[in-house]
């Protein structure tokens, strides 16, 4: 592979980022190559020795998208940092698709507790406005059980988040680091 | 596939070597890579991804020196954050040296 290649490949790799962050990081490489053949490098032994772009272009973005739910923390930025994460190669999908399946299911069964509270919180509060016979009751029964299901919907998204940082702690002690030959000794 | 117990060691220690050579002084990707690479055989193209981490982390920041005749090059320097990161991985790394010194020890 050349230069050009590595770089396209690199690239290709990236959609998805600004535009700002590809240029970035493709400069970063670029000068990489500018020194590399300085040093009396060839273009091919540099390409080899960086390894595959692809899997360079999963870490990166990755790391960018992780980044980015750092600093601005909400349900988008959370699902583009969780998939990018999980579609690293670091993170062995065999012991977490388990993992994923249980999660996801406790989050469905939370879910839809949360959704029968909520409902039936609101069915009984609206008994205050039709009026009619002793209505106070229900009507404060309704204001405690949407409260619960708030609180319990705070929870619930404290602990995702606390999920994806235990995840993206995983990940990034698990880039690949090092030389890609080295990885398959 | 299981990891040879060097490169577990390696992994564990780059940020640290990173934080150490810029704490002498600013540098560049390709020269972050050459030094690392001749003492403790450093991955090519992975110093990126582990720099931008650091700069994500706050422990380095990077500037542009006009260079003669190419591309702006991109310098990392150490920061406050960077150096008291560097002092407690250094003491770390001294206790655990320490440790498996002293249990290695036993067998003489």
């Amino acid at each position: 592979m050349m230069r050009g290649e590595f770089l396209e490949g690199l690239r290709r790799g990236l959609r998805g980022l600004p535009q700002s962050e590809i240029d970035d990081i493709i400069s970063d490489y670029e000068a990489h190559f500018t020194d590399a053949m300085e040093a009396g490098r060839s273009e091919a032994e540099i390409a080899a020795s960086l390894g595959s772009p692809s899997h360079l272009a999963n870490e990166l973005g990755a790391e960018a998208r992780l980044q980015r739910w750092e600093t601005s923390r909400n349900p988008h930025t959370f699902l583009r940092a969780g998939a990018a994460v999980i579609g690293l190669q670091a993170i062995n999908i065999f012991i977490l698709l388990p993992v994923l399946a249980f999660l996801i299911f406790c989050a469905g069964v939370a879910a839809y507790v949360l959704y029968l509270a909520g409902g039936t919180g609101l069915h009984l509060l609206s008994g205050l406005l039709s009026g009619g016979g002793n209505v106070m009751l229900p009507a404060l029964l309704g204001a405690g059980m949407i409260c619960g299901v708030v609180g319990m919907g705070a929870l619930l998204a404290l602990l995702l988040d606390a999920g994806l940082r235990q995840l993206a702690r995983y990940a990034r002690l698990n880039y690949r680091l090092l030389k890609p030959s080295d990885e398959d000794e | 596939m299981p990891e040879s117990i060097q490169i577990q060691l390696k992994k564990g220690v780059l940020e640290m070597c990173v934080l150490t050579l810029l704490a002498r002084g600013d540098s560049y990707g390709y020269e972050l890579f050459s030094k690392l690479m001749a003492q403790i055989g450093m991955g090519e193209g992975t110093i990126y991804p582990l720099m931008r981490r650091m700069q994500n982390e706050g422990l380095v920041a990077t500037y542009l020196v006009e260079s003669t005749g190419g591309a702006p090059r991109k310098y990392y320097k150490i920061t406050e954050q960077g150096r008291g990161t560097l002092v407690a991985q250094r003491a770390e790394w001294k206790d655990f040296r320490a440790s498996v010194d002293s249990i290695l020890g036993e067998d003489r």
